[in-house]
């Protein structure tokens, strides 16, 4: 079954779309409960929206990532069919296999480091990691739009 | 298969007839059969009504393939089918158009541009194909996305980003008759109401000058 690029392409953007969504909804809540404090007594759970919106771009970054890993193993299949390298090996693989320019490589690989700091929750080197959701799905787009426009699953 | 979770009496299927084409089979299954169960007693598997819908507005024709025993409920879904096909048709009929006059603005001002589809799930009207447009012209490439068929304050929603990035330009939104931009400014945050960020009715005009800073913004 043929597979477009581009619907990939349009899952990762729906993930970047739902975080948004998320977090107005959120904001909109913290707001109200500076004016109402009777909403923290009234729906204990609403307790935790500060640190829910601090948590909210590196869980949407897993979910993105997750999506992208996905589309990257969709494509690969056709290329090495049962094979499941791990996701380094597998972007360097692509990225050698379609001529994927240094730079972009890099800034994907980036965020790959960046998702398993947050899963793993260590740091790689000195430096702690921290992108927006926005640049995420930049870095990740850039890359994926690399691929061949059509591939079958 | 889109499945309607919103608050109705019935739990509503919608897919692609499989025998009828450009047809939709409608299942509806009524909500609480068993509710009102006494004690000992064996709950029972719901109804379902199953309908071959064509056509839509006064053009809608329906083909029974379980249908309840009462008229009055036969009528019923027979109104609910024909509301949601409607609203599908004259969904697509919007957006078609849309891209109809978007690619003809843009092929005027000699972009090169490119149709293609979008595969959308929409729970009231059912999973279907909305057209979508690429453009480029050099180095910039832009992409039309359909989003939504409605949003709150709006009776449909379409993107518009730089590719290959996604990068957000704007938004288009259907209200007052009429599709209107919004632009994004990067890095802005959501609003609640979309009329409040800064809006243009979508015009010849409004597109050739958006365009027109992309090009001047890929340098």
């Amino acid at each position: 079954m043929p597979v477009d690029r581009e619907d990939w392409g349009q899952q990762i953007k729906e993930v970047e779309r739902q975080q948004k969504t998320a977090r107005l909804a959120i904001e909109r809540l913290r707001t109200q409960m500076q004016g109402d404090a009777s909403i923290a007594l009234r729906f204990p759970d609403a307790r935790n929206v500060t640190l829910t919106l601090q948590e909210l771009d590196p869980t949407y970054v897993i979910r993105i990532f997750a999506v992208f890993e996905n589309g990257l193993r969709s494509y690969w299949n056709t290329e090495k069919p049962g094979k499941k390298p791990d996701m380094k090996p597998l972007m360097d693989a692509i990225g050698s296999r379609r001529k994927i320019d240094y730079n972009t490589l890099k800034k994907a690989h980036e965020v790959r480091d960046y998702r398993n700091q947050i899963v793993h929750q260590k740091q790689k080197g000195e430096a702690k990691l921290s992108y927006t959701l926005e640049e995420v799905r930049r870095r990740l787009s850039l890359y994926f739009d690399r691929l061949p426009f059509q591939w079958s699953d | 298969m889109a499945t309607q979770q919103t608050k109705s009496p019935y739990m509503v299927s919608i897919y692609d007839d499989p025998g009828v084409k450009a047809a939709l089979r409608f299942t509806f299954v009524p909500k609480g059969t068993n509710d009102n169960l006494q004690p000992g007693q064996v709950p029972q598997p719901p109804p379902q009504y199953i309908v071959t819908v064509a056509g839509h507005d006064d053009g809608t024709t329906f083909t029974w393939v379980a249908e309840p025993a009462k008229a009055s409920v036969r009528k019923k879904l027979e109104e609910i089918a024909k509301k949601r096909v409607s609203a599908r048709h004259g969904w697509l009929a919007q957006l078609s158009e849309l891209v109809r006059k978007v690619k003809g603005w843009a092929d005027s001002l000699g972009w090169n541009t490119r149709l293609t589809e979008k595969k959308m799930e929409d729970h009231e009207v059912g999973n279907y194909k909305a057209p979508a447009l690429l453009l480029q012209d050099d180095a910039v490439r832009l992409f039309l996305e359909p989003i939504s068929r409605a949003a709150p304050g709006a009776e449909g929603v379409v993107d518009l980003y730089r590719m290959p990035a996604y990068d957000d330009i704007a938004s288009l939104y259907y209200y007052a008759n009429r599709w209107n931009v919004h632009y994004m400014a990067t890095g802005a945050r959501a609003v609640g109401n979309i009329r409040e960020t800064e809006a243009k009715p979508l015009t010849e005009a409004t597109l050739k000058k958006l365009l027109e800073e992309m090009k001047k913004d890929a340098g």
